[in-house]
């Protein structure tokens, strides 16, 4: 028998447990990375079901299809052009009535749909019986009830998707009545498409223009006749066609809801938790100080916690290269193997991995954040705030999420609806300081402010957070005077976040940071070694050496900043690649081991000009990581635009800090 | 009738129409807000913007400006010792913490829905959960509802 490749996509609501639904799937043999709460990146994932080959693919989480963000337009485009064999619809059987309007249009589609009816019990619990035979007859589809949290029903899917996704049978898509006026519509804008798309699509398509969705350069002539019709329409009745269409939908599926459902009288207690903790949490005057509270707590355990764990990894390390130095003097190896080992690499790498746990920790809170359903109440409460600063409520959840990384902070702005809030929330993203350049501030802070540590560590973020906020108003006034999108956001039941989904993204992220100690850092520090010892014969990572010749060229531009030293450049122009980098560069220039850095620093800098390098550091350039992401959302001009934006920012501001601050001390 | 962002916390309304620009109206819709839905008013942000409400059996944002568009009628409130028989939802409880103590232990709070027997005299007798109670009616007058259409919304032709 030919065992065909099966490719499904899985589609569903927000919070819907799609994500849950995919990691048990696939049992997490995942390609792409998968942020936790915005799944924005295509995920595919891929297992082995009866000897066929199941490709799985991860469909960032809509209500619609309707084209209207980003993450519309990419399911859509997914399920119109790759044809899928398979789409598994994960509907929250707590919710039911919202969750079927992405699957009614699934249907209309003609997509092999699956319903994986999750979160079956909190349904139950909540009093909502749902006969799932009558359901799945009354939509034509399989419908298996799951708990994907516990795996429960996981197997059954399996089965139903390897059933569904081998047979060749495509369903006639699902014909809902409009009604006459817009039947018509319907047919008129069809003829049009003739010969342009698959007969079976193009009731789809006609409904979808008329609904005022754009199809490309194809369908300008049908396009064209649905905006007539739909400007007739509104003329005879002032009730829109849209708006119509969505209400029709809406009739059937309360149709089908009042054939499936029974719901008896009560409440749960799980809701009645949900909503005493949002009584807290969104109260008038509490929001805020909750909020910024919780935040101050992220940081004072990722300090706290993070520190002595971190110094132990240090001395670790230490003991690795005096371990390896022995070994190799032992063997007799060349001098400068020995120096390229551990001066270069172990120096280099162990003082970035040091601060692993301190990234682990805020990685952790982060997650714990978006899976108890925090962050959109975060969001919630701070949407007058954000709006006052010129940017929209949802803009908040990428700007926390910039203090991780500022990488799937950018990709997390796909949620947000106009591209006007996209370019701005992307534009000030690296602003925000992510944990990579945490080294720099606790390397240098613990050797300058060992008293005022907290504050300074305070004020770092802060500027980071302001000059965001201006550089949002200023972009605003420049590039988009016009309105806001606006605030329709759902705000999901909390619910105890489940280990794993905290623990997978976790480790998932801490690996990246890992991985990124081999792959980046460790060639970046080994090229900066090289330099450091050529031309053969100069003493190791003097001003002689070729490092020190490049370096050299730029230092005076420092100089106002009052951190002109030849290496203090190498390392901002090494931190490019990562900004790790640059305290494993400055630990690789003076060959030390990092317990010694702090003296070293401690000769060159004052705590003035240690405070504008901090600064620099912070606002100067976002890693290559970061541009290149800005590249691939926003195109090379805006990468650029940021790239010089930051610069000059960071540059201004070390040097009048500096300035200043040598007036007034 | 009044406009969605003219309820108070705590109120429900059933959605009438829906104006602003198309786009929005069809984004609101897709949530939700369509004719003969009902929608209550459930917090509000600091500085009073936005707000949450809930439709469809769950939880969304608005700001004020959005919910100036949505033209709701508001559901009137009756104390549950003089309520119409039938299916009825606690919209708030007066009186002192022990008063809502004493409720919450019977399982009757903000947002429970019950089946009201609408006894003429004596004590108030309720369907919960399948359980009936008494409540007796001095209570009962303090226990606020209201009656939420269980037909919620119809197709416009």
């Amino acid at each position: 028998m030919e065992k065909r490749p099966i490719k499904i996509a899985i589609a569903g609501n927000p919070n819907s447990g799609k994500s849950t639904i995919f990691n048990a799937l696939t049992g997490g043999n995942v390609s792409v990375g998968n942020w936790p709460g915005v799944t924005v990146e295509k995920c595919e994932g891929c297992s082995v079901y009866q000897g066929h080959r199941v490709t799985v693919v991860d469909l960032p989480g809509t209500y619609t299809l309707d084209a209207w963000t980003l993450d519309e337009r990419i399911a859509r485009n997914f399920i119109v052009e790759e044809k899928p064999d398979a789409v598994v619809a994960v509907v929250d059987a707590a919710n039911l009535e919202r969750n079927l309007y992405l699957v009614i249009q699934l249907l209309e589609m003609g997509a092999k749909v699956i319903i994986a009816l999750n979160m079956i019990d909190i349904a139950r619990s909540r009093g909502i019986e749902i006969d799932t035979d009558r359901l799945a007859n009354a939509l034509g589809v399989k419908v298996v009830p799951t708990v994907a949290a516990r795996g429960e029903g996981i197997d059954e899917l399996r089965q139903v998707i390897h059933d569904i996704g081998r047979t060749p049978i495509t369903p006639r898509p699902l014909q809902i009545a409009y009604g006459e006026e817009i039947e018509q519509a319907i047919t008129r804008i069809s003829t049009l498409l003739t010969a342009k798309v698959a007969e079976t699509e193009k009731r789809w398509w006609a409904l979808k223009l008329l609904e005022g969705d754009t199809g490309g350069d194809n369908f300008t002539e049908a396009e064209a006749l649905a905006r007539t019709i739909r400007a007739e329409l509104e003329q005879r009745h002032k009730h829109d066609a849209q708006s119509a269409i969505v209400e029709r939908r809406y009739g059937f599926i309360r149709g089908v809801i009042r054939e499936c459902v029974r719901t008896r009288p009560g409440i749960s207690r799980a809701l009645l938790i949900s909503e005493a903790i949002d009584g807290v949490v969104l109260n008038r005057w509490l929001g805020i100080p909750i909020f910024f509270g919780l935040i101050a707590l992220t940081f004072y355990l990722v300090f706290v916690l993070g520190t002595p764990l971190s110094e132990l990894i240090g001395k670790l390390f230490a003991l690795i290269g005096q371990l390896v130095s022995l070994t190799l003097s032992a063997v007799a190896a060349p001098e400068w193997i020995t120096s390229l080992i551990t001066d270069g690499l172990i120096e280099g790498i162990g003082t970035v991995l040091k601060f692993l746990p301190n990234i682990t920790i805020l990685y952790l809170v982060i997650s714990l954040m978006e899976d108890s359903g925090y962050m959109a109440r975060a969001a919630f409460v701070m949407d007058r705030f954000m709006h006052l600063l010129g940017l929209h409520g949802k803009s908040f959840i990428p700007m926390i999420m910039g203090l991780g990384c500022n990488v799937p902070a950018i990709l997390a702005t796909r949620t947000l609806e106009t591209r006007k809030d996209r370019i701005l929330t992307i534009l000030v993203n690296p602003f925000m300081s992510c944990s990579a350049r945490l080294p720099i501030y606790i390397l240098f802070t613990s050797a300058f402010f060992t008293r005022g540590r907290f504050v300074v560590l305070l004020s770092l973020y802060l500027l980071g957070i302001i000059l965001a906020v201006i550089s949002a108003r200023i972009l605003r006034w420049v590039f988009f005077r016009s309105e806001e999108a606006p605030l329709i956001m759902e705000l999901p039941p909390y619910h105890a976040p489940a280990l794993r989904t905290v623990l997978r993204p976790t480790w998932f992220r801490t690996w990246l940071f890992i991985r990124r100690a081999g792959t980046v850092i460790a060639p970046a520090v080994v090229i900066i070694w090289i330099l450091a010892r050529l031309p053969w014969g100069v003493a190791y990572a003097s001003a002689e050496s070729l490092l020190g010749k490049i370096g050299g060229l730029f230092a005076p531009l420092l100089k106002p900043a009052g951190f002109g030293y030849w290496w203090a450049a190498v390392a901002l122009i090494a931190g490019v690649v990562a900004k790790e980098v640059v305290v494993g560069t400055i630990a690789t220039v003076h060959s030390t081991e990092s317990g010694r850095l702090t003296e070293i620093i401690q000769s060159y800098f004052t705590p003035l000009s240690a405070y504008a390098f901090l600064v620099m550091s912070s606002l100067y350039l976002p890693c290559v990581a970061t541009f290149a992401a800005i590249r691939r959302e926003l195109g090379w001009r805006w990468a650029f635009f940021t790239a010089g934006w930051t610069l000059l920012l960071g540059w201004l501001i070390a040097t009048g800090i500096y300035q200043i601050g040598r007036l007034i001390l | 009738m009044k406009r969605l962002s003219e309820l108070d916390i705590g109120e429900w309304g059933i959605v009438r129409s829906v104006t602003g620009k198309a786009t929005l109206r069809r984004r609101l819709a897709t949530m939700g807000f369509i004719p003969g839905v009902a929608v209550a008013v459930k917090h509000c942000a600091p500085m009073g913007d936005p707000r949450a409400y809930e439709l469809l059996g769950y939880c969304l944002s608005l700001r004020q400006e959005e919910a100036d568009l949505i033209e709701v009628e508001p559901l009137p409130v009756y104390p549950l010792s003089t309520a119409p028989p039938g299916k009825v939802k606690v919209v708030g409880i007066e009186g002192a913490r022990g008063v809502r103590a004493k409720l919450a232990q019977l399982g009757i709070t903000e947002n429970t829905s019950l089946v009201n027997r609408a006894t003429p005299a004596g004590p108030v007798i309720i369907e919960l959960s399948g359980k009936e109670l008494q409540l007796g009616r001095g209570v009962a007058k303090k226990v606020k509802v209201t009656v939420i259409p269980e037909e919620n919304g119809k197709a416009t032709d």
